[in-house]
């Protein structure tokens, strides 16, 4: 991933380069002022966890996860305030849209829980949407850019889906698969970056953001009738930022 | 890195590969076919396809037969229940029975066996083993396979096209069918490595039903080493005779080796025999007999036999007794007293014998009158005639069950001797020239006489009195001795 990283920042110095004859002297105003902010970027997680539960009383079955990182992209929107609270230090304060692209998890099922009976590779993807309150601090050094640090809290939807299981071997038979289903969890993002204040409106920005997507589940299969389907317990995800921003 | 740290990477890294190769893919349940799995039946038909199914997993599992229509699961004695429950390593036989009838279209990658029925955790053969049903028009022309071998194959053809590689016993069917009134010809293409088959109720033609009694009969191959004689008689320097082997089997008899016995003095023996000997092929053995009878049994005892042991590494050793004869040898129930050596060679000698000792009691010929008993050469033929109470002399030896034999008769007049001009003119082997005259057979001499079978008028018949070689005729109702006599 820090190949992302490395283009993120690299996009955020070339465009202070371009803008600093013209624009540098610009702040953020004393009072406060309405700000809309577009965030792009990609989004990368390794999440995975083993599992080996019984789907009936007498099948049980383990889902290897494989260790493979994912990655796609995200975007928000947030619309909110910015005040200057302090000589030094800018804040805003919104409500924050986002959704994500899918995290695609995979591995191979082992049944009777057993390794010499690895007879199925599975796939499944999972999705984000999420609305969160979002707040951030932007530290004004009479710098070409500014520092700045952010977190959010809210509630998102993980969407589990499109489950689907494939035989390894021809003897081992198609089995039913787990259905969609979405879970809804407590959400929480902490964030960090630059941003560049290009004209009396418009600012621009790059940075880095860990994000806690919280659970997903899968719903149960046609003829399971004990637990879940796959679940993972803890989602998290990091994420490069390109912030785009306007200010009235 | 110390010596410590080197074995421990040293066992992490092994541990990883181990941990690594166990990763396998296989059935939890293993299909092993039991008969043909691909199978035509025609639109009224039924077939019969047996697997063997054998739970691999250490986890004992219930299992179900998926449904389908057409296929149901035979529950008879010794295949699997249904359900059926199968422990680590157990296994059962699954008879599926499909009925074209209820077939819908034709049936491929079947049948699917699943945990408690549950479609989450279900098994099928492998691609080369599936079920794969084809509904036909016509009739079936089937049958049943017995006697191959385990791992060997048959291959039948029918009406020289449709050929049919058979690897189990049970059922076969052929994959063509044919139209009512086609001709049927069931043929074995290769025989089986181990086994020789053979076909009956093969061919014939098709009669508005499918043709299901063709049987294919395998025996195992065999070496069967057949002698034409099991007993050779032969004379003191009589003629020379044959034995033939022959191997009857359907397996080349191998290191094929002879054994002679210890033959009395001057007697040899010869043969054609090799090392090995084809199915259907034979040789011989050839005995010359010498001057001396076996264990010098020409003073009055029965000889003990000598043996020609054959043996072969793949058959069982087969034994011929061989005795060479003189007078006075106790065979065949009696003293030997007329040798027949002009037999075929390929057989034992022919003769007659008298009898171990005198009936109990003297007898009278019989009461006056004429009869047909006339003959002084064939004592047979004259007690034949007088086989009634009325000629009590040859109906004891009618009578008489002696040594397991019980075809004697009382001999005529030049069996027993040679004393008048008729018989000295014959020169007949008789037992007074052969056995009395060497103190043999306990034969009473002086005056004692016995009654021979041979009439000499209405009223007299003939006798002999051994001491003087005296024949002559006398009444026939006076009571002599009598020695009975049997040919063989």
């Amino acid at each position: 991933m820090p190949r992302y990283l490395y283009s993120t920042v690299g996009l955020l110095l070339i465009s202070g380069q371009l803008f600093s004859g013209t624009m540098a002297t610009s702040r953020p105003p004393s009072d406060w002022s309405w700000i809309g902010a577009l965030t792009l970027g990609p989004t990368w997680t390794n999440a995975r966890e083993n599992q080996t539960f019984y789907l009936t009383p007498t099948i049980e079955k383990s889902y290897i996860a494989s260790k493979k990182n994912n990655t796609f992209l995200s975007g928000e929107f947030l619309g909110g305030i910015q005040k200057k609270i302090s000589n030094r230090i800018v804040g805003e304060l919104g409500l924050a849209i986002a959704t994500t692209g899918n995290a695609k998890l995979q591995g191979v099922i082992w049944d009777d829980a057993e390794p010499e009976f690895e007879n199925f590779t599975y796939g499944y993807k999972v999705r984000q949407t999420r609305v969160s309150l979002k707040g951030k601090l932007a530290f004004d050094g009479n710098f070409w850019c500014m520092p700045w640090v952010s977190g959010s809290v809210g509630v998102g939807f993980n969407r589990a889906r499109s489950f689907k299981d494939t035989p390894i071997i021809y003897e081992a038979a198609s089995n039913t698969v787990f259905q969609n289903h979405t879970k809804k969890n407590l959400v929480y993002a902490f964030g960090a970056g630059l941003q560049k204040q290009l004209s009396p409106h418009w600012q621009i920005g790059a940075g880095y953001e860990l994000s806690s997507w919280g659970r997903s589940e899968l719903g149960q299969a046609f003829a399971q009738t004990l637990n879940t389907g796959l679940e993972l317990n803890t989602i998290n995800a990091n994420n490069i930022l390109l912030i785009f921003t306007y200010s009235t | 890195m110390n010596k410590y740290n080197t074995k421990l990477i040293l066992m992490l890294f092994f541990g990883a590969l181990l941990s690594v190769s166990v990763h396998a893919s296989k059935p939890l349940w293993l299909f092993t076919p039991l008969t043909q799995t691909t199978v035509s039946v025609p639109s009224s038909g039924m077939s019969v396809v047996k697997y063997q199914v054998l739970n691999q997993s250490k986890k004992t599992h219930t299992l179900y037969l998926k449904k389908k229509l057409g296929i149901e699961q035979s529950v008879a004695p010794f295949n699997c229940p249904n359900p059926f429950t199968l422990a680590y390593q157990q296994s059962c036989i699954l008879t599926l029975v499909i009925t074209a009838d209820a077939l819908i279209g034709d049936i491929f990658h079947s049948p699917k066996i699943c945990d408690q029925g549950n479609p989450l955790q279900c098994y099928q053969p492998s691609f080369q083993n599936s079920l794969v049903v084809t509904k036909v028009p016509g009739f079936l022309v089937e049958g049943t396979v017995s006697g191959l071998a385990n791992g060997d194959s048959v291959t039948l053809q029918n009406n020289a096209t449709n050929t049919l590689a058979v690897n189990v016993n049970g059922r076969f069917t052929f994959s063509n069918t044919l139209k009512n009134g086609d001709p049927y010809s069931v043929t074995i293409l290769k025989q089986p490595v181990a086994s020789t088959c053979v076909v009956t109720n093969g061919s014939g033609t098709i009669n508005g039903a499918d043709v299901s009694d063709v049987k294919v009969s395998c025996t195992l191959n065999t070496t069967i080493l057949s002698p034409s004689l099991m007993d050779l008689a032969l004379n003191v320097s009589g003629a020379t005779r044959v034995i033939t082997i022959t191997n009857t089997g359907t397996t080349t008899a191998t290191n094929l080796t002879l054994t002679f016995p210890t033959w009395p003095a001057g007697t040899s023996d010869g043969t054609t025999c090799g090392s090995s000997l084809s199915p259907s092929a034979s040789c011989t053995i050839t005995v010359t007999p010498g001057a001396s009878a076996t264990s010098s049994c020409s003073t009055g005892i029965a000889p003990t036999a000598g043996v020609i042991q054959i043996t072969s590494t793949e058959s069982n050793p087969v034994s011929i007794n061989v005795v060479v004869l003189d007078y006075g040898c106790i065979y065949q129930g009696g003293y030997l007293f007329f040798v027949n050596d002009a037999t075929p060679n390929n057989s034992s000698i022919s003769g007659k014998v008298m009898a171990l000792t005198d009936e109990s009691t003297p007898y009278s010929w019989g009461s006056t009158g004429g009869t047909t008993a006339i003959s002084r050469t064939d004592g047979e033929a004259n007690s034949s005639v007088l086989n009634s109470p009325t000629y009590p002399a040859a109906a004891a030896c009618l009578a008489k069950i002696d040594q397991s034999y019980f075809d004697w008769y009382l001999p005529a007049i030049c069996e027993i001797g040679d004393g008048n001009s008729i018989c000295s003119s014959l020169s007949l082997q008789n037992m007074r020239a052969n056995l009395y005259q060497s103190g043999i057979g306990g034969l009473l001499g002086g005056t004692n006489r016995y009654w021979s079978s041979t009439q000499k008028d209405s009223i007299n018949g003939w006798y002999q009195r051994f001491s003087d070689n005296l024949q002559e005729g006398t009444t026939k109702t006076i009571q002599y001795n009598v020695r009975c006599a049997r040919s063989f």
